[in-house]
C-alpha cells in the first residue's frame, strides 16, 4: 500500500515536472527570436515558433503538414541541404530565400539540425532561420554607399584633378596673364617713360623753338632790314642790268657783226639738234640759203650732202667730250675740205659747230709732201752716187789716199750717210703722209726683232761705253704678225734715241714683257731727258728738244714720228715717261689676238 | 428541434449532441488530454478570431460548462465531455457543420503538443499505424486503438490503405466523424507525398457494431 502510494506520488512529481516542462516549453516558444522550425522525417513542416509563425506569415494550421519546400526558393536547395544533414547531422548558417505566405521573399541563414530517436535513428529536423533581410537591406546600403563612396571619390577624385587640371590652367593663364600684364605695364611704363621723355624733349624742343622763333623773329627783322638794303641796292642792280642790258644789246649787236662777219662758218644748234643760227659763210661753205635751214632739226636735213656727212660727224662725237675737231672733205667740185670744230655750250646744251676751210692748207701740204718726195728722191740718187763714190775713195779702189785725205773723206761719207739717212727718213714721212706707207706683216717673235736691233747697235755701244742690257722674258712669248722691216725700224729709233741722248757710261735697257693682251716693249736710258715743256710735241715732225740740240747731237726729228705711226699701224700705241736729266723711257705695245685681228684688216 | 434542424440543414452522417446527450457524456468518467482542445483553438483564432473565441467560450458558459481555451493545458485530462461541450459550442455558435469539424480535427493534429511529441514515430506510414495504439492512449484514458490491416505500394501513383479498429469507446456518433478525419489529418501529416487520403468508418457502435473500424484509403503523387 506504501508502495503504491510511493509510486502515486512519483507519478505525481513527474506529470508536475512534465507539465512545468511543457509550460517551459512554451514560454521559450513564444520569446525565441529566432525562427524555429520542425520538420518530420519527410521534411514536413510538423511544428514552427511564434517568431517563424511572424517570420514566414503563415499560421500554424497554413504552414504545418507542407512540405518545407513551400518555404525556400529554389525549393531543390533545402532539399539538397537536408539531405546533406543526413551525413552531416548539421549545417550552420547557409544563405538561401525564403518565400512568405505573401510570396515575398526575405534572405535568411538557415541552420539545420537532425533530430534522432534515443537510438539514434533520425526522426526529423530543427530548422532554424535567421532573417537577413535587413541585415542585407544594410549591406545592400552599405554595398550602395561604399559604391556611392567609391563612385564619390572617383568623381571627387576626376574633380579634384580636373580642379587641379584647371587650377593649373588658371595658375597658367593667370601667370601667362600676369606676364602679359607685367609686360604690358612695362611697355606702358617704357611708352610713358617714351613719352615723359618726349614731352620733356617737347617742351625743350618748344623752348628751342620759341627760342628759335625768336631768334627768326629777330633774324626776320634783321632780314627785313637787310632785304630793306637789298631792295634799294636791287634798284641800284636794276639800273645797273639796264645799263648793262644796254651794253649787252651792243655787245649782241657786236657779236652779231662779228659772226656775221667772222670768217670761218658759224652753225648753233639747240639740244635738240635743231638749227638755231647759221651766219653767211656757214651758209656759204654749206651751200644753202638760212631761210632753208634754220628753226630745222639737222637730222632732217639729210637729203642735203654737206648736213648728211655733218650729222653723221656730230653723232660720231664721243658724248660728253666737249670740244671735238674733224676734217670733212667734200668731192663734190669743188672739192673742198672743211675742218669742223664742235663746242658745247653746257648751260643751254647748245652746239657750236664752226666750219674752218682748210681746203687750200691741204692743197699746200700736199704740195709739200710732193715736192719732199720729189726733193728727196731727185736728191737721193746723187747721194747714192756720192756714197759708192767715196766709199771707194775710202776702200782704196781708186787709188791711194793719205791719212788726211781718207779722214776728210770719211766725215764727207759720214755726212752723206746722215744725208741719205734724213732723205730716207723724209721719204719715209711723205709716204706715210700719203699713204702708201706699205706694211707685209708676217709672223714672227718680236724678241727676235728686238735681239736682232739690239746685236746691230754693239758696236756702237761699246764705242760710247755704255751699258747696254736685254731683259729677256722668262717665258718665251707668243708670235705677233707684224711687218719685219717696219718693226726693226721702229725698235731701232728708240734706241738709236737712247744711245744717242744718253752720256758714256750711261746705261741703256731693253724689255719685253707679256701683257695677256698685248706685247709691252720697254727701252729705259740714263740720258738727258725731255723737258716737261716740251714733251708734249715728241712724236710730232720734226721735232727735237732744246736739250738735245744743245748736245750737238745729230738728228733729224723724224724718228719717233716715224716710229710712232708705224705701231699704230700695227695696232698698238706708244708713250713715254721722262724727266729732264734724269733719261727717258719709251713703251710701245703691240696687240696680240683681237686687236691684232683688227690690224690685219687694215691691209 | 435545433439538433434536427442543423441535420437536416447540413444532411450529414453526423448530428450535433443535444445538450441532454452532453450532460449525460459528462458523467462518462472518460478522460480527454488538454491537447485535444488545440484544433477548435487555432482554427477559430484563424478563422473568427479573438471576438469569436470569446463568443464560443461565452455559449460553454451559458450551457453551463465554461470552456477558457488559453487556460487549457495540453497534457492535463479534462472530462471528454468538454469536448463535446465544445463541439457543441463552436458548431452552433457559428453554425458551422461538416466542412469545418472536419478541418478542425484534422487542424488538432498539426498544432497538437501530444503530436508533436509523437513525431518521432511519425517516419513512414506504416510505422504511425502501428504507433497509432500509443498515441490513442496518450489522449484518452478509455478505449483501445489497434491496426487490422495495412498494405502500402509506396511509389509515385502507388496505392495503400490501413483499417484501424476502435474497441471499448463509445461517446457519440459526431466524435466518430471527428475521428475520421483526425486520422486523415495524422496520415497527411505522416507523408507529405501522399496525394488523398480518405477515411470511412466501416463499423461504428452507434450501428449495432462491438467496436468502431476505420478504413484509409491514399494514393502517391
Amino acid at each position: 500500500m506504501i508502495e503504491k502510494e510511493s509510486k502515486r506520488q512519483e507519478l505525481e512529481i513527474l506529470k508536475e515536472d512534465f507539465e512545468d516542462l511543457k509550460k517551459y516549453l512554451d514560454e521559450l516558444r513564444e520569446i525565441l527570436p529566432v525562427s524555429v522550425c520542425t520538420l518530420s522525417s519527410f521534411l514536413v513542416v510538423v511544428d514552427m515558433n511564434k517568431t517563424a509563425e511572424i517570420l514566414t506569415g503563415y499560421a500554424p494550421l497554413e504552414i504545418i503538414g507542407q512540405h518545407v519546400g513551400v518555404l525556400f526558393y529554389p525549393q531543390k536547395d533545402i532539399v539538397k541541404l537536408l539531405e546533406e544533414v543526413q551525413n552531416k547531422e548539421r549545417i550552420r548558417e547557409k544563405e538561401t530565400t525564403l518565400v512568405t505566405k505573401n510570396k515575398e521573399k526575405i534572405p535568411v541563414s538557415i541552420s539545420i539540425s537532425l533530430r534522432k530517436d534515443p537510438k539514434g535513428n533520425p526522426i526529423g529536423y530543427f530548422l532554424t532561420i535567421i532573417d537577413l533581410s535587413k541585415i542585407k537591406k544594410y549591406q545592400k546600403q552599405l554595398e550602395k554607399y561604399t559604391k556611392e563612396l567609391e563612385e564619390a571619390k572617383t568623381a571627387s577624385d576626376i574633380r579634384a584633378e580636373a580642379i587641379t587640371r584647371e587650377l593649373s590652367g588658371l595658375t597658367k593663364n593667370l601667370e601667362h596673364k600676369i606676364e602679359e600684364r607685367t609686360l604690358e605695364l612695362e611697355q606702358s611704363k617704357k611708352a610713358l617713360t617714351n613719352m615723359l621723355e618726349d614731352t620733356e624733349e617737347a617742351r625743350k624742343i618748344a623752348e628751342e623753338r620759341t627760342k628759335e622763333a625768336e631768334e627768326r623773329a629777330k633774324e626776320l627783322e634783321e632780314r627785313t632790314q637787310e632785304l630793306e638794303k637789298l631792295r634799294t641796292a636791287l634798284a641800284n642792280i636794276l639800273e645797273d642790268v639796264d645799263k648793262l642790258r644796254v651794253l649787252a644789246e651792243e655787245e649782241r649787236d657786236k657779236t652779231r657783226a662779228i659772226i656775221t662777219n667772222f670768217a670761218d662758218g658759224l652753225v648753233v644748234l639747240d639740244k635738240k639738234n635743231r638749227i638755231t643760227l647759221i651766219n653767211p659763210e656757214g651758209k656759204s661753205l654749206l651751200g644753202v640759203g638760212a631761210e632753208e635751214v634754220e628753226g630745222k632739226i639737222l637730222d632732217t636735213l639729210t637729203e642735203k650732202s654737206p648736213f648728211k656727212k655733218l650729222a653723221a660727224l656730230l653723232k660720231k662725237k664721243e658724248g660728253g667730250k666737249a670740244l671735238s675737231r674733224e676734217e670733212l672733205s667734200f668731192k663734190e667740185p669743188p672739192e673742198q675740205i672743211l675742218e669742223i670744230t664742235s663746242v658745247s655750250l653746257a648751260p643751254r646744251e647748245e652746239t657750236v659747230i664752226i666750219l674752218h676751210d682748210i681746203s687750200r692748207e691741204k692743197m699746200v701740204e700736199r704740195l709739200k709732201t710732193e715736192f719732199v718726195s720729189l726733193a728727196a728722191h731727185q736728191l737721193r740718187t746723187p747721194l747714192s752716187a756720192i756714197k759708192w763714190t767715196l766709199r771707194m775713195l775710202l776702200d782704196g779702189d781708186l787709188g791711194e789716199i793719205t791719212k788726211e785725205q781718207k779722214d776728210f773723206i770719211e766725215k764727207t761719207y759720214q755726212s752723206n750717210e746722215r744725208m741719205i739717212s734724213l732723205i730716207n727718213d723724209l721719204l719715209n714721212v711723205t709716204r706715210i703722209e700719203e699713204g702708201r706707207y706699205l706694211y707685209r706683216p708676217q709672223l714672227a717673235q718680236i724678241e727676235e726683232v728686238v735681239q736682232f736691233v739690239i746685236t746691230s747697235y754693239q758696236d756702237e755701244v761699246k764705242k760710247k761705253k755704255l751699258k747696254l742690257e736685254f731683259k729677256k722674258p722668262t717665258k718665251k712669248l707668243p708670235e705677233v704678225k707684224i711687218d719685219i722691216e717696219k718693226m726693226r725700224l721702229a725698235i731701232q729709233n728708240f734706241l738709236d734715241n737712247a744711245i744717242r741722248y744718253t752720256p758714256s757710261g750711261g746705261k741703256v735697257t731693253v724689255s719685253i714683257r707679256d701683257t695677256k693682251k698685248s706685247i709691252e716693249f720697254q727701252i729705259q736710258d740714263t740720258g738727258i731727258g725731255i723737258p716737261k715743256d716740251q714733251q708734249e710735241r715728241v712724236f710730232t715732225k720734226f721735232f727735237r728738244a732744246a736739250n738735245a740740240i744743245r748736245s750737238e747731237t745729230e738728228g733729224s726729228g723724224l724718228g719717233l714720228y716715224i716710229t710712232k705711226n708705224i705701231i699704230e699701224a700695227h695696232g698698238g700705241k706708244t708713250w713715254f715717261e721722262s724727266e729732264e736729266g734724269k733719261g727717258a723711257t719709251f713703251y710701245f705695245t703691240i696687240p696680240i689676238k683681237e686687236k691684232f685681228t683688227e690690224f690685219l684688216k687694215t691691209f | 428541434m435545433e439538433t434536427l434542424a442543423i441535420m437536416e440543414k447540413k444532411s450529414i452522417k453526423f448530428y450535433i449532441p443535444s445538450l441532454e446527450e452532453i450532460k449525460k457524456i459528462m458523467k462518462m468518467p472518460i478522460k480527454v488530454r488538454g491537447s485535444a482542445f488545440e484544433g477548435e483553438l487555432e482554427y477559430i483564432l484563424k478563422k473568427k478570431g479573438e471576438k469569436g473565441l470569446k463568443a464560443v467560450e461565452k455559449k460553454t458558459e451559458e450551457l453551463g460548462y465554461p470552456i477558457k481555451y488559453k487556460e487549457i493545458q495540453d497534457t492535463k485530462w479534462y472530462p471528454v465531455g468538454l469536448k463535446m461541450i465544445s463541439d457543441y459550442a463552436y458548431l452552433t455558435v457559428f453554425n458551422w457543420g461538416e466542412k469545418e469539424i472536419a478541418e478542425i480535427a484534422e487542424s488538432s493534429t498539426k498544432v497538437s503538443f501530444i503530436v508533436r511529441l509523437f513525431m518521432r514515430h511519425f517516419l513512414s506510414v506504416e510505422q504511425i499505424f502501428r504507433a497509432s495504439a500509443r498515441l490513442w492512449s496518450r489522449y484518452f484514458n478509455t478505449g483501445l486503438l489497434e491496426i487490422v490491416d495495412f498494405h502500402n505500394v509506396e511509389k509515385r501513383g502507388g496505392h495503400g490503405y490501413g483499417i484501424l479498429r476502435l474497441k471499448n469507446f463509445k461517446l457519440h456518433p459526431l466524435h466518430c466523424f471527428y475521428l475520421s478525419h483526425f486520422f486523415i489529418g495524422i496520415a497527411k501529416l505522416t507523408d507529405p507525398r501522399l496525394k488523398e487520403v480518405k477515411a470511412e468508418e466501416t463499423k461504428c457502435m452507434f450501428r449495432g457494431d462491438d467496436y468502431h473500424e476505420y478504413l484509409l484509403k491514399w494514393t502517391y503523387k
